[in-house]
């Protein structure tokens, strides 16, 4: 067990100092790639504090596919090759049409959804509010 | 003076001093080159800005001063476009009406700045969308601009290949089903993790492959960060590696991606102005007929180009291409799969 502060505490002390002492005295390109950082930054603490959740989360909707079996140890390497399996079968048509089709699109939501509450939580709320869809007729 | 430009080693001459060297070569005599500055913004290439000056040769001693840009590839896996073909392809454009900077040298030869590049006259103007919506200055240019992407990209797709005897000749021939085929072995070659939604969306325009039109030339990245724009409005289109021969409502779709929107979502075209009012003003501008039908087909090809295109950078910056906004992409492929599984929903499986 570490000391304090926290790995998050931390990044919160260098995202703190970026914004505040740094960024206000540069420009230009610089930056313009100092304000990428940051936002990869906050990326990075959002991916740490929800990660295991939304490996789980991703795991139990493979198993409702029938992809995916009992917990592994190492989900993200789990995850991959099952991820894999899932996309040879939409390649060979599995999930052209039917209720597993159904099924596969809302666990892709899900995903989707738990990947930008990670990238970027601004867009999801965007999205999810009304006119948010983007169908055009 | 020192620059950082990337390709450039240690000991070697900089970027200024070999351009010196290329350009007294063009003029057969000195020339001096001013104000050499790099430019922001750039994933795929190095954009400076320099002033030129040197003798006119016209024997009075007259000095010639241009403002010009140049712009540099960087190295980049995947992407292998020639610096001739978008030289040519520009002056293409620029002959048919379609307003372009007037380009004056390219090299192919990498050892002359370090990589290949293009050089030429700088418009004046800015390309900053979150400018564009947001800048006094250009409200304005926030009324004309749609009607006027409109009609530079009806006139880039009356260019056709047979059109102009000097028309560029390396560009690929790229008819729908062929697009969706150059599409899926560029995502298979540079795919790193496995992506189910992109998966779904390329089954799916194999199984709704639209009718073949005659070709035309399609720009491929036509956006409002791709427009440079002034007060008055459009001044030049820019950046056309990506052109290709090929079916044109791939641009009326790829312009109107949520991506574009700087966030003003209800103005689904670059945050400027509905889809409608755009396909409008391209069709009396005398773009291509716009079949409602047909334009479900680009939408998906569309996004999932553009979600190709994040995951392809992705592969470059995992190879090593040293670039912070390069690897931020990697993680903007969520967004565009959030649209494509909309899309996908409601289409016909």
């Amino acid at each position: 067990m570490q000391d304090r502060p926290t790995a998050d505490e931390l990044m919160g002390a260098i995202e703190d100092f970026l914004r505040g002492d740094v960024l206000p005295r540069i420009s230009g390109r610089v930056r313009y790639h100092l304000l990428v950082a940051l936002n990869m930054l906050g990326i990075v603490r959002r991916e740490l504090d929800q990660e295991s959740l939304h490996l789980r989360r991703e795991w139990d909707g493979l198993r409702e596919l029938d992809l995916a079996g009992n917990e592994p140890k190492d989900f993200p390497s789990a995850l991959r090759s099952v991820n894999e399996r899932l996309c040879a079968a939409i390649r060979t048509g599995e999930f052209d049409t039917g209720a597993r089709r159904k099924v596969l699109f809302s666990h892709l939501r899900t995903v989707v959804e738990d990947k930008l509450r990670v990238a970027n939580p601004a867009f999801l709320e965007r999205v999810r509010g009304p006119g948010g869809p983007d169908v055009p007729s | 003076m020192k620059h950082d430009g990337a390709m450039l080693g240690e000991n070697e001459p900089s970027l200024e001093e070999r351009l010196l060297v290329y350009l007294g070569g063009k003029y057969d005599r000195p020339v001096t080159v001013d104000n050499l500055t790099r430019l922001a913004g750039g994933v795929s290439r190095e954009t400076w800005a320099f002033d030129l000056t040197g003798a006119t040769g016209g024997g009075r001693g007259g000095q010639r001063h241009l403002e010009l840009v140049l712009r540099m590839d960087t190295e980049r896996p995947f992407i292998d476009s020639s610096r001739t073909a978008e030289f040519e392809l520009i002056a293409l454009a620029g002959r048919h009406g379609v307003p372009v900077p007037r380009v004056l040298w390219c090299e192919e030869e990498p050892a002359m700045l370090g990589a290949p590049f293009l050089i030429m006259d700088r418009v004046a103007g800015e390309s900053l969308v979150s400018r564009l919506h947001n800048d006094p200055r250009y409200a304005h240019t926030r009324e004309v601009l749609l009607e006027q992407m409109a009609e530079a990209l009806a006139r880039i797709h009356r260019i056709t290949p047979g059109a102009d005897p000097e028309a560029a000749t390396g560009l690929q021939r790229l008819p729908g089903h062929q697009a969706v085929v150059h599409l899926e072995a560029l995502y298979r070659e540079c795919a790193v993790d496995s992506h189910p939604v992109i998966e779904l969306a390329l089954r799916w325009l194999h199984g709704h492959l639209p009718p073949e039109t005659p070709l035309a030339l399609v720009h491929g990245d036509f956006r409002p960060g791709n427009m440079l724009f002034d007060e008055q409005g459009l001044r030049a289109v820019l950046d056309w590696e990506l052109a290709y021969w090929g079916d044109p409502l791939a641009d009326v779709a790829w312009v109107a991606l949520r991506s574009w929107r700087g966030g003003r979502d209800r103005q689904a075209v670059g945050g400027l102005g509905s889809r409608e009012n755009f396909h409008r003003a391209y069709q009396q501008a005398g773009g291509r007929t716009i079949e409602p039908g047909l334009m479900r087909f680009w939408d998906v090809f569309s996004l999932a180009r553009w979600a190709i295109v994040t995951v392809m950078e992705l592969g470059g910056f995992l190879a090593g291409v040293p670039n912070v906004e390069l690897a931020s992409l990697g993680r903007r492929t969520a967004e565009i799969e959030w649209d494509l599984l909309s899309l996908l929903e409601q289409a016909q499986p």
